[in-house]
């Protein structure tokens, strides 16, 4: 038997309100080709702007986006996209092919890409059987440069305020061709520290705060609503090319002496997953074949046969605390090998190449493991070594680029969020990030 | 060029291709739909033959010796117990098959390490092949169950599925003749079984000028001229079915069907009724007051409406526009069914939960001022997107978004009564 009282609750989203979100991140630009290493804020705030060609979905599948329908070659050397008509830019004028034929040639100096008529084309010398999920990452976005120097997208927000670094307001794009967002705007405060997003969302000043691994448990125990991605961010070390480091024994006896296990499960409190491998195990399927176990008696080995060995230094971004007690564990493991380590934090947007080795954060930009691997490739500075996407041919790859050990995964970390109550059609896509399109706010009136 | 296949003319879950015998007699599916599903449908282990197979022969490829081969199969992936167990049998029987001698680990000249993983795409099956310090891996894919199906109690709802695709479905409809249109967000298709396969045999584009609005609906109706129409936001498309599927799309406001006595205006650029309701007969109108989903249903001689509002409440309203009462809990979306059990009328619902989690669709009976529940509720693998009466009232087409497969899915839910 039911009461008879009135439920406060529907399934089908509203239209309306303004979400309110903090990030600890400070991004002085939008453009998401800016930066050699896409963090995972320049991404996300990419996919409210600007489009893809291709969107992956939950399942990893492609789905059209700006292109309706695309053809290849039997090998996958030639494709043709067939884009949506009716596209418009957010300054109101169409998006013509030829903006997409640029967008996409600036991002992918190795493809040829040229129109045919109102279709895009892309080519390579070589077979790009992975394409759609290339073309489904934040950094393949169509963006538009205008004379004026500004960047322009055509995607579901529009920019109506933006401080460098400091506040983004957007508003819904009332023509967006995919559907106009349920949400009226979105508020987005940059720079705030851990604390106070916390104390914002506590307060209700704020309807979405990123919550680091360390704290998501807590957060949880505390009643909090917090929606968890799976494992979509690394933490790695990456080795400069300076002398002190160019003994890949060197480099291989530090990677040997991480106790990625004891990291997990302390300074990650049993978040996420130790990394042996650039994939987690949910994209790749074979990462567990790679023992995260810590081989200090080999390391040590490494380490005598080497001789002498210089002191390193080991930079991290001084804004992030994860990143700081990670260096310090490293410096501590690589300490019981025989290795000294000096770790010291230094800004990251002003940062020189005095480092022998960094703690960087990677995230993941796909979940298909070709394309996943191709983006740490292009990141790392390396030729892909993505041959084939057969698992064997993956799993060769991942292997390969990692062995030269100047790449060294420690952990892969989930993405977090808490949500204020009213925040509604939440969706955390399995390799993080967000789909503010699909969000909308209880208690606003359609 | 060969064009990119996404939208496979077959429904992909294997579900939809083992309909019981029992679904069979109880609903007034196409007996010819039906007896192609059946003839397609594999045994349950028999899927994993294919896999097996595969992974044999890449064992055996690099395994050294035949003679004393042990095997040991682990898993890491949400593959039940039971399917382990088949797995086991299958790769087993395989490498038997191609000469290999399996024997206890201790005993091995040659060790195979299988685990069962899985990826974003599916299942990985995984093999270490080897000794010592020399291992080889190789891997097969194998694509994804699908989950099992609830048993049915009582007084029970009966989910038959029509059709899986991976594009949004707004709604589907059978033709008299046994095929299934499937209106999408760009065009309606029309499949037909041919050689035992559901085939794409026709499709027609849905022009509209402006883009659709965000959560978009959609309803199909074939009229019993067998003419069809397809009403939008903002859009309505007539057509005919034969000899060829053909539609014709314009910009209009004209009301919806919601039964077959009541018409309703949808709003152009939302996703909601806007309340204006009319008989479809006479001139008789009114206004209920925005909202997402209602039914009609009578008791006795008084008629009332059952309507899931857009501030979230889910109301009882008489004839006079008066509300009786209000419903907890429910959701968004609610349609009227027809049956042979309690008062010969149920309303099924939505629950009141957020549009990311599994759904699940209940009915219940309408006793006075209560909403009493009437069967056990169908569990459903994502949120239902949406959720029609079929004209005979008798059916009700929920689709659902399978949040593990990402599929749209579609199903015909009746109410039965006794086992």
């Amino acid at each position: 038997m039911l009461a008879l009282h009135p439920a406060a609750a529907a399934t089908r989203p509203r239209y309306g309100g303004t979400l309110r979100v903090e990030l600890g991140a400070a991004p002085a630009s939008l453009d998401p080709g800016q930066g050699v290493f896409p963090t995972s804020t320049q991404e996300q705030l990419a996919t409210l702007l600007f489009d893809r060609l291709v969107e992956l979905d939950q399942q990893g599948r492609p789905q059209p986006a700006l292109a309706a329908s695309w053809q290849h070659d039997p090998d996958y050397r030639r494709w043709l996209f067939h884009l949506q008509s009716g596209v418009l830019l957010h300054n109101g004028s169409p998006l013509r092919p030829h903006l997409v034929v640029m967008s996409l040639a600036a991002s992918n100096p190795s493809w040829h890409v040229r129109l045919q008529g109102d279709a895009v084309v892309i080519e390579s010398s070589s077979p790009i059987s992975n394409l759609l999920a290339e073309l489904a990452c934040a950094r393949n976005s169509v963006v538009v440069h205008t004379e004026a120097g500004a960047v322009v997208g055509t995607g579901p927000f529009r920019v109506s305020a933006w401080e460098s670094g400091k506040r983004l307001v957007l508003t819904a794009n009332e023509d967006y061709w995919g559907g106009r967002p349920f949400l009226d705007s979105v508020e987005i405060t940059l720079g705030r520290s851990q604390r106070d997003q916390a104390l914002d969302l506590q307060l209700g000043r704020s309807d979405v705060v990123e919550v680091p691994p360390d704290q998501i448990r807590r957060s949880q125990q505390e009643g909090q609503r917090v929606v968890v991605s799976a494992p979509a961010e690394m933490i790695a070390l990456v080795f400069s090319d300076k002398p002190s480091v160019k003994e890949p024994a060197l480099r291989e006896a530090i990677s040997l002496s991480i106790d990625r296990s004891a990291i997990q499960s302390t300074l990650l409190q049993k978040q996420g997953e130790a990394a042996a491998g650039l994939l987690p195990q949910w994209v790749s399927g074979y990462s567990f074949l790679f023992p995260v176990t810590t081989g200090l008696e080999r390391a040590r080995q490494l380490r005598r046969d080497l001789g002498s060995a210089p002191s390193l230094t080991l930079a991290y971004d001084w804004s992030d605390p994860l990143a700081r007690a990670i260096a310090e564990r490293v410096s501590v493991n690589a300490r019981d090998a025989g290795i000294a380590i000096q770790p010291y934090g230094e800004n990251l947007s002003a940062r020189g190449a005095n480092a022998d080795v960094r703690v960087v954060r990677m995230p993941l930009t796909s979940g298909d493991p070709a394309a996943a691997l191709d983006a740490i490739s292009a990141a790392t500075g390396r030729q892909s070594a993505v041959q084939s996407d057969s698992p064997e041919q993956l799993y060769a790859s991942d292997r390969a680029l990692r062995g030269d050990f100047r790449l060294v995964p420690i952990v892969y970390m989930p993405q977090a969020w808490a949500l204020a109550a009213g925040v509604r059609g939440w969706v955390t896509p399995r390799q993080g990030g967000w789909r503010l399109t699909d969000v909308w706010l209880e208690g606003e009136k359609p | 060029m060969r064009v990119e296949c996404y939208n496979p003319i077959f429904p992909r879950d294997p579900r939809f291709r083992m309909p019981s015998r029992s679904q069979r007699v109880l609903f007034l599916l196409s007996a010819a739909i039906l007896a192609a599903l059946v003839l397609t449908a594999p045994a349950a282990a028999q899927e994993w033959d294919a896999p097996a197979r595969d992974l044999a022969e890449k064992i055996i490829a690099h395994a050294q010796s035949r003679s004393s081969v042990s095997l040991t199969v682990k898993n890491i992936s949400s593959l039940p117990p039971s399917r382990v167990t088949e797995v086991q049998h299958a790769l087993e029987s395989e490498l038997h098959r191609r000469g290999v001698s399996l024997v206890e680990a201790e005993r091995a000249m040659e060790q195979v390490r299988v685990t069962l993983s899985e990826n974003t795409s599916g299942y990985l099956w995984v093999a270490e092949v080897g000794h010592d310090d020399s291992w080889v891996v190789v891997m097969v894919r194998v694509p994804a169950l699908a989950p099992a199906e609830r048993a049915s109690a009582a007084l029970a709802l009966r989910r038959t599925p029509l059709w899986s695709q991976p594009e949004p479905m707004l709604d589907v409809a059978s033709t008299a003749d046994g095929g299934l249109l499937v209106l999408g967000r760009d065009s309606v298709s029309l499949y037909r079984v041919r050689d035992r396969k559901w085939q794409l045999a026709g499709s027609a584009p849905l022009t509209h000028q402006r883009p659709w609005p965000r959560d978009l609906r959609g309803r199909l109706v074939i009229e019993a001229d067998g003419s069809l129409r397809a009403y939008l936001p903002g859009v309505q498309c007539t057509g005919t079915i034969q000899p060829q599927l053909n539609l014709s799309c314009q910009g209009s406001d004209d009301p919806w069907p919601l039964s077959p006595e009541v018409n309703a205006f949808f709003s152009s650029r939302r996703d909601f009724f806007t309340g204006a309701v009319k008989l479809a007969r006479g001139s008789q109108a009114g206004d209920l007051g925005p909202f997402y989903s209602a039914a009609m249903f009578s008791q006795g001689e008084r008629g009332f409406w059952i309507v899931a509002f857009n501030d979230g409440s889910a109301k009882l309203i008489n004839a006079q526009g008066q509300v009786v009462t209000a419903f907890n809990g429910w959701g968004s979306d609610l349609a009227g069914i027809a049956s042979d059990c309690g008062s010969g009328w149920q309303v099924l619902a939505t629950r009141a939960t957020d549009s990311t989690l599994p759904e699940t669709l209940t009915a219940y009976e309408i006793a006075g001022r209560d909403a009493v529940e009437a069967a056990p509720a169908l569990e459903f693998a994502g949120p239902i997107t949406a959720l029609w009466s079929a004209p005979d009232g008798r059916n009700v087409t929920p689709i659902s978004h399978n949040l593990r497969t990402g599929d749209y899915e579609a199903f015909s839910v009746s109410a039965i009564c006794g086992r």
